[in-house]
């Protein structure tokens, strides 16, 4: 099973109905403490560049450090993201707390209203859709599922 | 040392981002994450699940003419060579390694070191 397989397939609860489209899969990242950017890391390829080299490498480390960089292990499937329609991504406002520029995030959030996140653990079934010949994937929700919120923690 | 996960959504996060390698040579795009249970079985639904591989591959046919290539076809590098994850996806290894660029390397090895100065190195002048 991939990750392509579970994104866009259709989600049925319990009973069979449909309740929408599986948006993205939520997945947890094993992150570790690397004081010194460890071994690969971008200081060390910076060490190795030559001068002329050195202001592309400055530049990219400046971009770097505003964006989050982390030394990564294990990345372990928390659950799935259910939107009730298809409605692409987005770029994640719907779920992070980014409010500029505005009006952008009030029409991304009112196309996602309904968005939520289920639990890894309450998917019952994956099915590919070749043996009913309903084409395409979905996914069964176990009884008692519960709707969480879609917020990245 | 480990400490907190990071939570990350694989369309949002992964799905398209540039892999490099060790020495920051770009090595392709994710175009898919390979699930696998805890012993390495195939992921089953509900069931404890972690990404084993990322799932390279040549997207411009499939991206022209639509569809997807099998997933057997498509070449893979292990999540265990992921070394950091910003806004690239960070091999800890060299792409020397890898069979996610063969095809590159075999244009190399095939047909542009066979053209007159094909084997020169313009970064050697320097």
């Amino acid at each position: 099973m991939n990750v392509g397989d579970l994104l866009d397939a259709r989600v049925l609860g319990p009973d069979g109905v449909p309740l929408g489209v599986v948006v993205d899969v939520r997945l947890a990242l094993e992150t570790r403490d690397e004081p010194d950017d460890g071994p690969g890391g971008r200081e060390d390829r910076e060490d190795r560049e030559d001068s002329e080299d050195r202001k592309d490498s400055e530049h990219d480390a400046a971009l770097s450090s505003r964006a989050r960089r982390d030394a990564v292990g294990g990345a372990v499937v928390l659950g799935l993201l259910v939107g009730p329609r298809r409605a692409g991504s987005y770029h994640g406002y719907e779920r992070t707390q980014v409010r500029s520029p505005w009006p952008v995030p009030q029409i991304v959030r009112r196309l996602h209203r309904g968005t939520y996140l289920v639990r890894w653990q309450d998917v019952a079934a994956v099915d590919d859709g070749a043996a009913a010949g309903a084409g395409g994937w979905s996914v069964r929700l176990a009884p008692g599922y519960a709707e969480l919120p879609p917020e990245l923690g | 040392m480990t400490h907190g996960p990071r939570i990350v959504d694989a369309r949002l996060h992964l799905l398209s981002r540039q892999v490099l390698d060790v020495d920051g040579e770009p090595v392709s795009t994710v175009d898919d994450l390979e699930l696998r249970g805890p012993d390495g079985s195939e992921a089953r639904a509900g069931q404890e699940a972690h990404v084993a591989a990322i799932l390279v591959g040549p997207a411009l046919v499939t991206r022209l003419f639509g569809g997807r290539a099998p997933t057997s076809r498509m070449p893979r590098i292990a999540w265990d060579d992921v070394g950091h994850l910003g806004t690239a996806v960070e091999l800890a290894v060299s792409s020397d390694g890898l069979d996610a660029d063969w095809v590159e390397h075999w244009v190399r090895e095939r047909l542009v070191e066979r053209i007159p100065g094909g084997r020169h190195d313009p970064e050697g002048d320097r």
